[in-house]
C-alpha cells in the first residue's frame, strides 16, 4: 500500500511519493506541483480548489478562501457563498483534490499519508490536522514537523557524516526554526522554537496596511473585491520587491483610483517590526540545543517568505555569512514528507536512517500551591514534559488532593511557559473521582505520553487504588466532537468536486476574468472577445476547436500578464 | 542498569565513541516500534553526553576497571549545577568601585565553546575545577581568533564612550554604537559577550537606558539563570538591578567637565546604594558621605543619604538633605513626601500640610500622600477634613494594612481629644457618643460600655443606645444587646428621627439570633428610611445567606461591593458563591479576603473546599507544608 507525503501549506501545498528510490512530486491536473490552497465554490456550488480558485478570490471574494490553515483548530467557521467551513473541513478539501492527484498519477487508491505541520503547531492544531485528513478519506499515518521535513530532504543529500544545521522555514503563515544534528544515520532534531501566527501573509498585510493607512482609509469600509484586489497586488509586489523593483499600488477608492509607489527601502522599513520578530526564536532554538551559532555547519532556508531580501538579510547579519539557498524553498517540505512516506513503508533504503523528534512546548497541569500560613493559591503551572525533551516520551509526576474531603480531582492539561496557567493554553482536563468512602489525602501520579506525532495522552493514576485511571477527553472549542466529525463527514461527501477533466478550461476561464476585471480600456475590450471567442467554443462541445481555441486565449493571457510584470 | 551500562559502554569523555554507541543501538530501539526502550536509551546518550564533559581522566580510568561508577560519584557533583564554584565569591556582592571583579567563568565558557567548535573532546584540566581567577590566554590556534579581535576593537568603542561621561550619559551615542549590524551577528555576539561582561564589571556606572539597550540584545533579564552562569552571582544581581532600577540611579546630574573623579562618585554612590539595600547602614553612609564631598548636587545621592540618615535615626541631618533636594529640584516628589513626613513628626503640621499638597499636585489620589495630608489635619485640629481625607484613601487603597493601622492611630488621637474635652463638659452627648464610637472602632469594648453607661446621667440618644447595643453585643452579652437596640429604636421613634442606624444594626443583630423574619422588618424599613448604604447592602447578603438564598445574598454583596470595596463583603460573597457551586468566582472573592485575613477559619474553609470541588491537584512537594493546613482544617470542623 503505497502512502503518499503531503505538505499542507498555508498558500500552496503538495503532494509527493516514495517512487524508485526517490521522493517524486506529483503534477496535479493542470500538471503543476503546486496547488494552491484555496477552496471556492463556484455558481453550481461545485467546489474549485487550486488555481482556479485562487484566479476567482479576485473576481468571487465572497465564493473562495486562503490561508485558513491559520484557522486551524480554533472554532472559527469561514463562509463560503451560503456554507460554512471550519478550517479542518477547507484543509479536507485541499487535501480530497491532492489525494485525486496521487490516485491517478499511481493509478490505484490511496488510503494513507503523511501530512507536515508546523513544527510550533500545537495539540489541537495537530488534532485538527489529523481530523482534515481524516475528513477526506486519508489515514494520517504520521504528522511531521516541517521544519523536520525540509531537514530530511536535505540530510538525505549531505555527504559529510556529521554534521548540525538550522532550518529557517518561514512559510505563508507560521514560522519555525529547527536545530538539527546528523551522525551515523540519526537525524536528531535538538531543539525547535517559532511562532505559529507570523508568515508571509503578515508581510503582504504590511504592504496594505501601509497603502489603507496612506490614504486614510478603514479596511471594514472598502468593498471584498477592492481589498482582495489590493492585496493581490501586494503578494505579487513581494516578488518584485525582492528584485529590488518599486512597486505600484492602485484601488479604486470612494470612486477615485488611487495610487501608492512603495520602494524596496519603504518596504524593508515596513517589515521591519516583523523581521525583528523572527529574532528571538532563532536565539532561543540555539540555546535550547545548547550550541553556539559558530556550530550551526549550515543554514536551510526553507518556505517562500524566506526568499525576501530582509529576511535573508537579517539572518546573514546574525550569523555572519550567507544561508545555504540550494533547496527549492517551496517544494522541499514536500519533498520530505514523501522521504518520510517511504521510511513508513520502511523501504530498503532506510534500514540505517533513524529520525527522532522534540516536543515544541512544554506540557504541564494546573495546580494550587498550599502555603504554610494554610493559605491556597491556585492557578500555578507545573510542567511536567520541558519543551525540546526528545520524543516519544513518557514522564510521570505526583501530586495529591487539597484535603481529606476532595472526592474528585480535576486534572487540567496546559501548554506553554508561562508560570501561571491561565496564560498557557488549555488542551483539555480529565476528571477523577474516588470511590465513596476512601476520604483521606490522596495521591496521584499523572502520566503525560507524548508520541512521535506530537499528539499527547494523559494517564491519571490514584496511588493506592489500582483501577483508576483514563485518558484524556478531548473537550476543546478546537477539537471537535465525534457526533460533529460524523455529521461534517457527511457534509463534505455530499459536496461535488469539479470534474477533473475540465480543470484546466475553468482555469482559463477563470484566469481571463480576473484580468478582464483589473484592466481598462483597449486591453480589457480585447480579454472580453476572447473570452466570448472561448465560451463559445466550449458551449459548442468540438474537442479540436476548444483545444485550438483554449491554446489562443493562454497565449494571450500570457501575453497580458508577462507585459504587466 | 546504569547510563554506562546501557550504552555498552566504559565511562569515556569521548564523545564520538558515545554517539558511536547511540546510533547503533538505536537502529534496535527504533522510536516508532519501541517507545520505552527509545526513552531509556535516549535518556542515557543525553546523561552520558553531560557526563563526558565533566569527566576527569582519573574517573576515566577508574571507569575502565569499574563499568558502572557509583550515582553519586563526584563527576556528577557539578552536573546541573555549573556555577557552584563560583560559590565561595558569591560574597562579593557589590562591584568595589576601582577594584577589579575577577572571575574565571566567563573565560571558562568561552574556552569550552572554543572546544567545542573545534570538535575536540574536552582535556580536563584540573585548575579549571579548582576555580581559575586568571583569565586563560587566547590560543593562537583558534578559528574564532578574528572575532576576539574584533570584540577587543568593540571593547575599545565602549571605552571610548564610557571615558567621556558626556558621551557615556548619552542615549543616542550609545543607540548609534549598539544598533550596529555586527551585534546581530551571533557569532560575534557569543565571542564578545564574555569580553562585554568583563568590560561592564569593570565600568558598571551607566545610565539605566544604556543597561536596558544592552539587554534588549543580550536577553539578560529573559535568561536569568543562564545569566548566573556567566557572571559570579552578585554581579548578575547587581546587572539586573541596573536595568531593573524602580528608583533610577540618573546621571545626567553631574556637572559637565566635573573637576572630581565621576567614576569614584558613582562607584560610591553604587556601592552605598547596594549596602543601603542590603541594610549595612553605617557603611552605606560613609560611601555616601565620601560621594558627597565629591559632590554635594546629586538629587539621588541626597536620596540615598537621607534615606539611610533616616534609617539610622538621625532625623536632623536627614531633613538637611531632603530640604536641599526639595529646594534644588522641586519636582522630585518622593523627597517632597519624605520631608513632610519628617516635619509632621516634629510637630510642624502646616509646614508638612503644604508638602503633601504639593506631592499630591504631582501625583493625585496617592495614598501616601493622602495618609500624610490627613496627619496634618488631625495636627491642626480639622478633623472633619482628617477623616475625610483618610476614608477616602482607605477606598482607593482597601488592603492596605499601614493605612488601616494609621486609622487607629488617628482614632486613638481623636479618642484623646474627645475624652480631653468630655471631662470638661461631661454632658455633651455628640462628643460622649464621638469618643464611644472610638473606643468601638478600637475594639476597647468595655471601655466603651463604661462611657456609655456613664451616660444616663445626661440622657441618652438613639445613636448612643445603638452603640451601646453593638457594644454589649460584642462583649458577648446578647440579651443586653438586644434591650439596647430596642430602646435605641424606641427613642429614635420618640424623637421623631429617622432611626436607620438604630433599625440597621437591630436587623444585623436579630439576623445574628436567628429571628431572620423580624430582622428582615428592620432592614426592610431601614432600606425605606436610609440612604441605602453598602452596610445595609451586605446586611441583606447576609439576610438572604442565612434563609439559603444564595443567589440573593451573592447579589446584595455585589452591590455593597459597588460602593465599597470591603475584603469582609468579598467574603460573603465568596461563601454565597461556594455554595451557589460556583466555585472559581468564589476563590477569587474568598482570596481577596484571606489577603486581609489570613486565618479565617471559615473562609479558609470554604476555600479549601471549592478548590478540592474544583478538583485541583496539588504538588506532592507542596503538600509537605500542608500538615499545618489540615490540622487547622480539622479543628474548624469541631468548630
Amino acid at each position: 500500500m503505497t502512502i503518499i507525503g503531503i505538505d499542507l501549506g498555508t498558500t500552496n501545498s503538495a503532494v509527493s511519493v516514495w517512487k524508485n528510490g526517490q521522493a517524486v512530486l506529483i503534477p496535479n491536473a493542470l500538471g503543476d506541483k503546486l496547488t494552491p490552497s484555496v477552496v471556492g465554490v463556484d455558481d453550481n456550488g461545485d467546489i474549485l480548489i487550486g488555481r482556479i480558485a485562487r484566479e476567482r478570490l479576485l473576481t468571487h471574494p465572497l465564493l473562495t478562501t486562503a490561508a485558513f490553515k491559520r484557522h486551524m483548530g480554533t472554532p472559527r467557521e469561514i463562509r463560503l457563498g451560503d456554507r460554512r467551513f471550519r478550517a479542518e473541513e477547507l484543509s479536507a478539501l485541499v487535501l480530497r483534490a491532492l489525494k485525486a492527484d496521487a490516485e491517478s498519477f499511481l493509478g490505484e487508491p490511496v488510503t494513507e499519508a503523511v501530512i507536515s505541520v508546523p513544527a510550533y503547531f500545537n495539540d489541537t492544531q495537530r488534532k485538527a490536522t489529523r481530523m482534515a485528513g481524516e475528513l477526506a478519506g486519508l489515514t494520517v499515518e504520521r504528522l511531521l514537523n516541517e521544519p523536520t521535513a525540509a531537514a530530511i530532504a536535505y540530510g538525505l543529500h549531505q555527504q559529510k557524516p556529521e554534521t548540525q544545521f538550522l532550518v529557517f522555514d518561514l512559510g505563508g503563515g507560521t514560522f519555525d526554526v529547527s536545530i538539527l544534528e546528523l551522525f551515523d544515520g540519526v537525524m536528531e532534531v535538538k531543539s525547535v522554537a517559532g511562532d505559529n501566527y507570523l508568515g508571509g501573509e503578515d508581510f503582504t498585510d504590511a504592504i496594505v496596511d501601509h497603502y489603507l493607512s496612506s490614504f486614510n482609509v478603514q479596511a471594514s469600509s472598502l468593498e471584498r473585491k477592492t481589498l482582495a484586489f489590493l492585496r493581490d497586488q501586494a503578494e505579487m509586489g513581494k516578488r518584485l520587491l525582492s528584485r529590488d523593483q518599486p512597486i505600484h499600488l492602485r484601488a479604486g477608492i470612494s470612486g477615485e483610483m488611487k495610487e501608492l509607489r512603495i520602494d524596496r527601502e519603504r518596504f524593508e522599513k515596513l517589515v521591519q517590526p516583523l523581521v525583528e520578530r523572527l529574532r528571538r526564536p532563532i536565539e532561543r532554538a540555539l540555546l535550547d540545543a545548547s550550541i553556539d551559532a559558530s556550530a550551526v555547519d549550515e543554514i536551510v532556508m526553507v518556505g517562500g517568505a524566506s526568499r525576501m531580501p530582509a529576511v535573508y538579510g537579517m539572518l546573514s547579519r546574525m550569523f555572519g555569512r550567507l544561508p545555504a539557498a540550494h533547496i527549492d524553498p517551496d517544494e522541499t517540505v514536500a519533498v520530505g514528507a514523501g522521504v518520510q512516506a517511504g521510511m513508513k513503508e520502511r523501504s530498503e533504503e532506510f534500514q540505517d536512517v533513524v529520525m527522532t523528534d522534540v516536543c515544541p512546548y512544554t506540557l504541564g497541569t494546573e495546580v494550587a500551591m498550599a502555603y504554610a500560613t494554610g493559605e491556597y493559591e491556585s492557578g500555578h503551572f507545573s510542567p511536567i514534559i520541558d519543551r525540546n525533551t526528545f520524543v516519544p516520551v513518557s514522564r510521570v509526576k505526583r501530586f495529591s488532593t487539597v484535603n481529606e474531603e476532595q472526592t474528585r480531582i480535576i486534572v487540567k492539561i496546559y501548554q506553554g511557559e508561562n508560570r501561571l496557567a491561565a496564560n498557557n493554553l488549555l488542551l483539555g482536563e480529565l476528571e477523577v473521582e474516588f470511590p465513596p468512602g476512601t476520604a483521606g489525602i490522596r495521591d496521584i501520579d499523572i502520566r503525560y505520553t507524548y508520541d512521535i506525532n506530537g499528539i499527547l495522552e494523559v494517564e491519571v493514576k490514584t496511588v493506592g487504588l489500582d483501577d483508576v485511571h483514563r485518558v484524556v477527553i478531548e473537550e476543546n472549542p478546537g477539537v471537535m466532537s465525534r457526533e460533529e466529525i460524523e455529521r461534517r463527514l457527511a457534509q463534505l461527501s455530499a459536496l461535488k468536486m469539479h470534474p477533473r477533466d475540465q480543470e484546466k478550461n475553468r482555469l482559463l476561464l477563470a484566469r481571463g476574468d480576473r484580468l478582464y476585471e483589473e484592466r481598462l480600456g483597449d486591453e480589457r475590450e480585447w480579454i472580453g472577445l476572447a473570452l466570448q471567442r472561448f465560451e463559445a467554443a466550449l458551449h459548442r462541445q468540438d474537442e479540436q476547436e476548444i483545444r485550438e481555441e483554449a491554446e489562443r486565449l493562454e497565449q494571450l493571457l500570457d501575453q497580458f500578464e508577462r507585459n504587466r510584470r | 542498569m546504569g547510563v554506562w551500562g546501557i550504552l555498552g559502554l566504559a565511562p569515556t569523555a569521548d564523545t564520538r565513541a558515545i554517539k558511536r554507541a547511540y546510533a547503533a543501538l538505536l537502529k534496535q530501539v527504533h522510536p516508532e516500534d519501541d517507545p520505552e526502550g527509545f526513552q531509556r536509551l535516549r535518556e542515557a546518550y543525553g546523561e552520558a553526553l553531560e557526563l563526558a564533559k565533566t569527566l576527569t581522566p582519573e574517573e576515566v580510568a577508574r571507569g575502565q576497571s569499574d563499568a558502572s561508577p557509583a550515582p553519586d560519584s563526584p563527576g556528577l557533583g557539578g552536573f546541573g549545577r555549573p556555577n557552584e564554584e563560583a560559590g565561595p565569591r558569591a560574597q562579593a556582592a557589590e562591584p568595589s568601585p576601582g577594584a577589579l571583579p575577577v572571575w574565571g567563568q566567563a573565560n571558562r565558557l568561552a574556552r569550552r565553546r572554543r572546544e567545542e567548535t573545534v570538535g575536540q573532546p574536552p582535556h580536563p584540566q584540573p585548575e579549571a575545577s579548582a576555580g581559575d581567577r586568571t583569565p586563560i590566554p587566547a590560543l593562537p590556534e583558534q578559528p574564532a581568533a578574528g572575532e576576539e579581535r574584533e570584540a577587543e576593537v568593540w571593547i575599545g568603542r565602549f571605552e571610548q564612550l564610557y571615558g567621556n561621561y558626556t558621551l557615556r550619559i548619552q542615549t543616542e551615542a550609545w543607540r548609534e554604537l549598539l544598533e550596529q549590524e555586527r551585534l546581530q551577528q551571533l557569532a560575534f555576539k557569543q565571542a564578545f559577550q564574555p569580553r562585554l561582561l568583563v568590560f561592564l564589571a569593570e565600568h558598571p556606572y551607566l545610565p539605566r537606558a544604556v543597561w536596558r539597550m544592552l539587554d534588549r540584545i543580550f536577553y539578560w533579564t529573559d535568561d536569568e539563570i543562564g545569566l548566573a552562569r556567566l557572571v559570579p552571582p552578585g554581579f548578575a544581581a547587581f546587572m539586573l538591578d541596573s536595568i531593573r532600577q524602580a528608583s533610577e540611579l540618573r546621571f545626567d546630574y553631574l556637572p559637565k567637565g566635573a573637576d572630581f573623579d565621576q567614576d569614584e562618585f558613582l562607584g560610591l554612590r553604587s556601592r552605598g546604594a547596594a549596602r543601603l539595600r542590603s541594610g549595612s547602614l553605617e557603611e552605606a553612609l560613609e560611601d555616601f558621605d565620601a560621594a558627597f564631598r565629591l559632590f554635594a548636587g546629586d538629587p539621588d545621592l541626597l536620596r540615598l543619604r537621607a534615606t539611610a540618615l533616616h534609617l539610622m535615626g538621625d532625623d536632623e541631618k536627614a531633613e538637611i538633605d531632603w530640604a536641599s533636594l526639595v529646594g534644588r529640584y522641586p519636582q522630585e516628589r518622593d523627597a517632597l513626601m519624605r520631608l513632610a513626613d519628617l516635619m509632621l513628626e516634629s510637630d510642624r503640621a502646616s509646614d508638612a500640610l503644604r508638602l503633601y499638597q504639593r506631592a499630591l499636585d504631582l501625583l493625585p489620589n496617592d495614598p501616601h500622600a493622602l495618609l500624610g495630608l490627613a496627619r496634618c489635619y488631625r495636627e491642626l485640629e480639622r478633623f472633619a477634613e482628617s477623616f475625610q481625607v483618610c476614608e477616602l484613601a482607605l477606598l482607593l487603597e482597601p488592603s492596605d494594612i499601614e493605612l488601616r493601622i494609621r486609622l487607629l492611630e488617628l482614632l486613638e488621637q481623636d479618642l484623646e481629644r474627645q475624652l480631653v474635652v468630655l471631662k470638661r463638659y461631661p454632658g455633651d452627648k455628640e462628643t460622649r457618643a464621638a469618643a464611644a464610637e472610638c473606643l468601638f472602632e478600637l475594639e476597647r469594648y468595655a471601655e466603651c460600655e463604661r462611657l456609655l453607661t456613664e451616660a444616663p446621667l445626661y440622657g441618652w440618644t438613639s445613636a448612643m443606645k445603638t452603640l451601646l447595643g453593638r457594644t454589649l453585643w460584642k462583649l458577648g452579652r446578647r440579651e443586653e444587646a438586644g434591650t439596647g437596640f430596642n430602646e435605641a429604636v424606641a427613642l429614635a421613634e420618640a424623637a421623631g428621627q429617622s432611626g436607620y442606624e438604630a433599625r440597621l444594626h437591630r436587623g444585623m443583630y436579630r439576623m445574628e439570633i436567628g429571628q431572620t423574619e423580624s430582622a428582615e422588618e428592620d432592614l426592610r424599613l431601614a432600606a425605606a428610611l436610609g440612604p441605602g448604604s453598602p452596610q445595609l447592602a451586605a446586611a441583606w447578603g447576609r439576610c438572604a445567606f442565612e434563609s439559603g438564598r444564595f443567589e440573593e445574598s451573592a447579589a446584595w454583596y455585589g452591590r455593597a461591593l459597588q460602593s465599597k470595596p470591603d475584603s469582609a463583603y468579598y467574603a460573603g460573597r465568596g461563601r454565597a458563591l461556594h455554595k451557589l457551586e460556583r466555585y472559581a468566582e468564589a476563590i477569587e472573592d474568598l482570596e481577596r479576603r484571606l489577603s486581609v485575613e489570613p486565618d479565617s477559619q471559615v473562609i479558609l474553609q470554604a476555600h479549601g473546599d471549592c478548590l478540592a470541588k474544583l478538583g485541583r491537584p496539588l504538588p506532592a512537594s507542596s503538600r509537605l507544608e500542608l500538615p499545618h493546613s489540615r490540622g487547622r482544617s480539622g479543628e474548624s470542623k469541631e468548630e
